[in-house]
């Protein structure tokens, strides 16, 4: 027999039978603990009423104690019992913690920091942390991303974003190591800088902590109900007490400001976050950017598509310059500006995109045999790996500074499909891209934007922006079931159409169809894709992996293995996304449909080319494709 | 008949692993649909226990998984495959075809394990079936190579007595063969067998065993399997050229926890003699015992020398008594020699050549200063390639992730030596002992468990120990050093003379005084140790061991003897 039970039958000369108390002896430990906290709240409650409970009715009957005439219907904060843990000791503290403060009948929620963004955090009135430290002071795995949030530069920057909350932390760590208790330590270094009120002093426990717990548990809990009671008394009408918390999700209808930005008056937003997403060893570069936008103002819907305006590079302004043996400092003229050449080659010239007219130009100026081969015949297979710069290197033209300004394109601004909504980043636009670098026997050439943001600039820094609306691209206006077919980069708007759906709390179906190379290192999004799929959010997804298996599978592939189901959905009032790549992608893919809708609705293929006439009129079909 | 009930699996009080066993349906679990679920390179959690019985752990690459986090994708999963091979015995032709797999799923490299078999790391899981396939295509499976059963049997060669290590070598694939589960799950799943509704498991039952379980035989004096170290030892007592019967050993086990006193590392006990013929119905009887008693509801107190040490050693003797309806006869005298391996040729008294090769951390793969991938695969080849009397040479694994290319005919032996030579390997020739002797675990970046490096620092561990070594002339004195990344005891630290177990990346717990022939284990000196710290530690006590030893003790005893530590007699003085 233990202490404790020994303790157990002995007290008060033995009140409770001899079945029950073994009853409670075969009970699991998180019974016993469930049980403990019932009986304390029972406790309470006797002490306030004469009948008692139905013993039946136990675990929900939660007896609202204390809701005396001061509650009324506007609810408080409640509080967060957070556990980080890496072995399952801190989330069984944390569930002692929820059980004890459930029982005492105060609004309480219990998360794993896997669960939770540094911004619900502002949703709570106390935040009461048990956070184990592994390794070298690191967090456990599934704290990591909160953990570098809030350690992130970008969130201590909003200083007061938890000013309303309290916190307790409980370490668990091994005094063994140098950084004891270090992950605990952090995160209430962080709720401090972020404005929190620490409500007790932060207790760090060693290997053997259950005693240490018990008590840290205790003067939380008093803590807490002393909290609670503040609170209530402060806000008159207000109960924290109630048996079942419930948070709306505050969305809030993001206001049409018209904003007035556009590729000559753009906004100088900064740039927060630039991620390659795709692993080593892939064939792609891909990245993920995040832009700040706070204070702006800018508006935007998923679908919509963000304008980035870049300079050329200063190595390609000065390789041309020198190419032509011209001085970079000369004056040019330039749709009534004097500027010099320099200046207008790095902001006011398309150098990356060669138009045909240019050759043309340039042919006038100086004969060139393989040039004019290149302007009669070879100019779409040129451009896919060639620029301006090329074609001086091939034709050697003998040229003046201002035939040079006379004969280029302006700089156009470089469009890319937004990858978040402001439902989820009120003041964010995410971008998805790929950064385009091709060798030539000329050189390495990138892409205008691509390079611009990948890897000229640094987070923190400036860079250009300006929404370019597109009505044609959205979402339905009706509820219906959406089939998103976005390959490569083409997922960036579907990313932002889910992120909207479920910021929405829509019922409607969707299905993605994603494809890249490798699954290994190509699969972008995974870790947010695979979070929809468990939450229920995306219905199907099916992957097209092309290079891991033998024969080459495509998106269109995919969808033609599932014509049964597109059908169906199409039947159902389905709407029909293509993004990506124009020449093949969207080709096949729309052939794959024309097919599915042949077959699959018996229809000939003039019926079919109607049937997918009518459902681009009703906005059914809707491309966004490049 | 006994007293003792089979254990009732009870989901109260037993641990979740237990009813993962129980509802997985005879080890099939949710696999097929893990294998089939394209958005994830995972399994599902549960089927991560069960996929162990197959013989095959999921893991990932540790060194990316923070890269891979920030770059939204999961970690980089990946599967090892553990084949089972009792005595660790493959002809040639069989090992053409394992290296092969390798060279489809598993990047050209096959890891020697330290219980004599073959590990494939880094199959992805699309691969997975494909990879269990082609093994099979060798006549080799990895069923119950992990999980809790009964793991790959061992036995070491003894090649100056061939007959009676013939016959020690059969009884080790018939304990394997005796103890494997019953279920056809492994047939249906990865090899397409026809699916069998009705399964039992006469000796497992649903649960099958409380933990891993682990079998050797040792042929004296050589004690290269590290039979105490084993939840089973067999020692084989040998009657002139015959098999006498063995000597068994129970609750050998090397996993413990830090800082949790009721865990520790245990060396064998010796309860008694058996005939060869009675040795099934004895490892059977013991592993039943383990079943019906051991710790179902704490893992880390799971294993058979907890399950002893609860019961005492007279008690554990009286219930397996119980279990078999007769007792054992008094053990039998025998001496151990020496642990590690023998390298070089050995001639073997029917004539053959056997030669055992540095593996350096068994790794197989070819690097740029030794290219042993491909210089084994061509001497797979040649063997395979001839059909002298089907007897044509094999590549045995060691049980220290060493290999033997055994059976060698005098026309084959130079052949062999100008491929050796060819891919720069080595034939420990030029190592020095305690190098030789060195053991390391996987480790970082695939083990999940592995809080420090192991295989991949190790060595440059023993160059700056070495060093040392030589400055005091004590180089050529052979010190078992080893080396893993957590507690678990992959690499049998706590049976090194210097032991190192992984505390956190660039700390080291520092174990001292473990015997040289394996039948102590070491006892913790030092805590949590950085590379600097440690020789530091080390340096005076070589040089008083250089100083004072006496005329042939082993490093081990010495420590011992000069009080650094105190000497382990049983479990519970590991934290005493």
């Amino acid at each position: 027999m233990t202490v404790k039970e020994h303790q157990l039958s002995n007290f008060g000369g033995k009140p409770l039978n001899d079945e029950l108390l073994h009853q409670i002896r075969n009970l699991s430990a998180q019974e016993i603990n469930w049980l403990s906290g019932y009986c304390a709240g029972l406790l309470d409650y006797q002490s306030e009423n004469i009948s008692v409970p139905d013993v039946a009715n136990l675990p929900e009957a939660n007896p609202v104690a204390g809701s005396d005439s001061k509650s009324g219907s506007k609810s408080a904060q409640p509080v967060l019992v957070l556990y980080a843990s890496q072995t399952g000791n801190a989330q069984s503290i944390a569930e002692q913690l929820f059980d004890h403060l459930h029982a005492k009948s105060i609004a309480v929620e219990l998360k794993s920091s896997l669960e939770i963004t540094v911004k619900e955090l502002a949703n709570y009135s106390a935040i009461l942390l048990v956070a184990s430290t592994h390794g070298e002071g690191e967090p456990p795995d599934d704290a990591i991303d909160l953990y570098e949030a809030l350690t992130s530069k970008k969130i201590l920057s909003k200083g007061s974003l938890l000013k309303d909350v309290s916190f307790a932390v409980l370490g668990l760590g091994d005094s063994s190591y140098e950084f004891f208790c270090q992950t605990a330590k952090d995160f209430a270094q962080s709720f401090t800088k972020l404005g929190a009120q620490e409500l007790t002093e932060a207790m760090f426990c060693d290997v053997d902590y259950q005693q240490s717990a018990a008590q840290w548990i205790d003067q939380v809990s008093v803590a807490v109900t002393a909290l609670v009671a503040q609170i209530s008394a402060t806000q008159s009408s207000a109960s924290l007490v109630t048996s079942n918390a419930v948070i709306g999700s505050s969305s809030t209808p993001i206001a049409e400001v018209n904003t007035s930005y556009n590729k000559d008056n753009p906004f100088k937003a900064t740039v927060a976050t630039i991620q390659k997403i795709t692993g080593r060893g892939s064939p792609k570069e891909t990245y993920h950017v995040e832009i700040d936008i706070e204070d702006s103002n800018i508006s935007y819907q998923p679908g919509d598509a963000l304008g980035i305006v870049a300079h050329n590079q200063q190595p390609l302004v000065e390789d041309i310059i020198s190419l032509l043996a011209l001085d970079g400092e000369v004056s040019v003229d330039y749709h009534n500006q004097t500027l010099t050449l320099k200046h207008y080659l790095t902001e006011y010239a398309e150098l990356t995109l060669v138009s045909k007219a240019t050759i043309k130009a340039l042919l006038e100026l100086e004969a060139s045999v393989q040039l004019q081969e290149i302007y009669d015949s070879g100019y779409s297979e040129f451009i896919t790996n060639h620029q301006f710069i090329d074609l001086l290197h091939i034709a050697r033209p003998t040229i003046t500074a201002q035939q040079l300004v006379d004969i280029l394109k302006p700089i156009k601004p470089r469009l890319y499909s937004i990858a978040s909504s402001q439902q989820e980043y009120e003041d964010e636009v995410h971008l998805t891209l790929n950064h385009i670098s091709v060798n030539n026997p000329y050189g390495e050439r990138y892409g205008l934007a691509s390079h611009h943001l990948t890897q000229t600039l640094s987070e923190g820094e400036a860079v250009s922006i300006f929404v370019e609306h597109n009505p044609k691209f959205k979402l339905p206006a009706v509820e219906a079931p959406v089939i998103m077919v976005g390959p490569g980069t083409g997922v960036a708007p579907f990313r932002a159409f889910l992120q909207e759906r479920a910021a929405s709390n829509s019922t409607e179906k969707n299905w993605l169809i994603f494809g890249n190379p490798h699954f290994d290192t190509d699969f972008l999004y995974q870790l947010e894709i695979q979070k929809y799929v468990s939450s229920g959010l995306l219905n199907k997804l099916d992957l097209a992996f092309s290079r891991d298996s033998e024969q080459k599978v495509y998106v269109q592939h995919k969808l033609l293995e599932n014509a049964v189901e597109v059908w169906q959905w199409l039947e159902q009032g389905a709407y029909f996304y293509v993004c990506g790549d124009m020449h093949n992608m969207a080709k096949d893919v729309e052939q794959a449909l024309l097919t599915i809708i042949q077959e699959q609705g018996q229809r000939d293929e003039e019926a079919a080319k109607q049937y997918l006439k009518a459902l681009k009129i009703n906005q059914r079909y809707q491309r966004d494709v490049y | 008949m006994s007293k003792v009930k089979p254990t009732i699996y009870d989901p109260q009080k037993h641990t979740a692993v237990e009813g993962i066993k129980v509802n997985s349906n005879y080890l099939r679990g949710t696999l097929q649909q893990s294998l089939q679920s394209e958005i994830t390179g995972a399994i599902a959690d549960d089927d991560q226990m069960i996929i162990k019985f197959h013989g095959s752990y999921q893991q990932d690459d540790r060194d990316l998984r923070a890269e891979r986090r920030k770059q939204k994708l999961e970690p980089l999963y990946s599967f090892m495959i553990r084949a089972r091979l009792p005595g660790g015995v493959a002809s040639a032709e069989q090992y053409k075809v394992l290296a092969k797999v390798a060279q489809d799923y598993g990047h050209s490299s096959l890891r020697l394990t330290t219980r004599q078999t073959y590990q494939w790391h880094g199959i992805v899981k699309r691969d997975l079936k494909k990879t269990i396939a082609g093994i099979n295509r060798a006549l080799v499976d990895s069923i119950a190579a992990c999980g809790d059963v009964n793991r790959n049997v061992m036995a070491n060669p003894l090649f100056e007595q061939s007959k009676l290590h013939t016959e020690v070598y059969q009884w080790s694939k018939k304990i394997s063969e005796h103890l494997l589960p019953n279920t056809n799950a492994y047939h249906e799943i990865w090899l397409d067998g026809e699916k069998v509704e009705s399964t039992e498991e006469p000796i497992y039952g649903k649960t099958y065993l409380p933990r891993k379980f682990k079998i050797a035989i040792a042929v004296p004096p050589n004690n290269d399997v590290d039979i105490y170290a084993n939840d089973i030892g067999l020692i084989a007592i040998p009657d002139g050229e015959k098999l006498k019967g063995f000597n068994i050993l129970i609750g050998g086990g090397m996993g413990s926890s830090h800082n949790d006193s009721e865990t520790y590392p245990r060396a064998a006990s010796e309860i008694g003699f058996c005939k060869p013929e009675q040795a099934l119905e004895v490892v059977e009887s013991i592993l039943k015992v383990q079943r019906d008693y051991g710790n179902r509801e704490v893992r880390k107190l799971a294993r058979l020398k907890y399950t002893i040490d609860g019961l005492t050693v007279e008690g554990f003797k009286e219930v397996l008594a119980d279990y078999l309806g007769w007792s054992l006869q008094p053990a039998q005298p025998f001496s151990f020699e020496h642990n590690g391996d023998r390298y070089g040729w050995i001639k073997s008294d029917d004539g053959r050549w056997h030669l055992t090769l540095y593996i350096h951390s068994g790794r197989i793969k070819d690097t740029e200063q030794s290219q042993v991938f491909t210089g084994l695969l061509k001497i797979a080849d040649l063997l395979a390639g001839q059909s002298d009397d089907g007897h044509n040479g094999e590549f045995r694994c060691s049980p220290n992730q060493n290999l033997i290319i055994s059976n060698v005919t005098e026309g084959n032996k130079t052949s062999i030596e100008q491929i050796l030579e060819q891919h720069n390997i080595s034939i420990g020739q030029t190592e020095t002992p305690t190098r030789l002797n060195a053991l390391a675990c996987v480790a970082f970046p695939t083990c999940a468990l592995a809080m420090a490096e192991a295989e991949r620092y190790l060595p440059t561990l023993l160059d700056k120990i070495e060093e040392q070594l030589e400055q005091y002339g004590i180089a050529d004195v052979p010190i078992n050093i080893r080396m893993t990344g957590c507690p678990n005891g992959c690499a049998r630290p706590y049976l090194g003379e210097i032991g190192f177990v992984g505390k956190a990346p660039g700390k080291y717990n520092l174990y001292l005084g473990a015997s040289h022939t394996g039948d102590r284990v070491n006892k913790l000196y030092r805590e949590n140790f950085n590379e600097e710290q440690i020789l530091k530690e080390l340096d005076p006590i070589f040089a008083s061991f250089a100083e004072q030893r006496l005329s042939e003790e082993s490093f081990g005893d010495f420590v011992i003897r000069q009080g650094y530590v105190s000497a382990v007699h049983n479990g519970r003085d590991f934290h005493a």
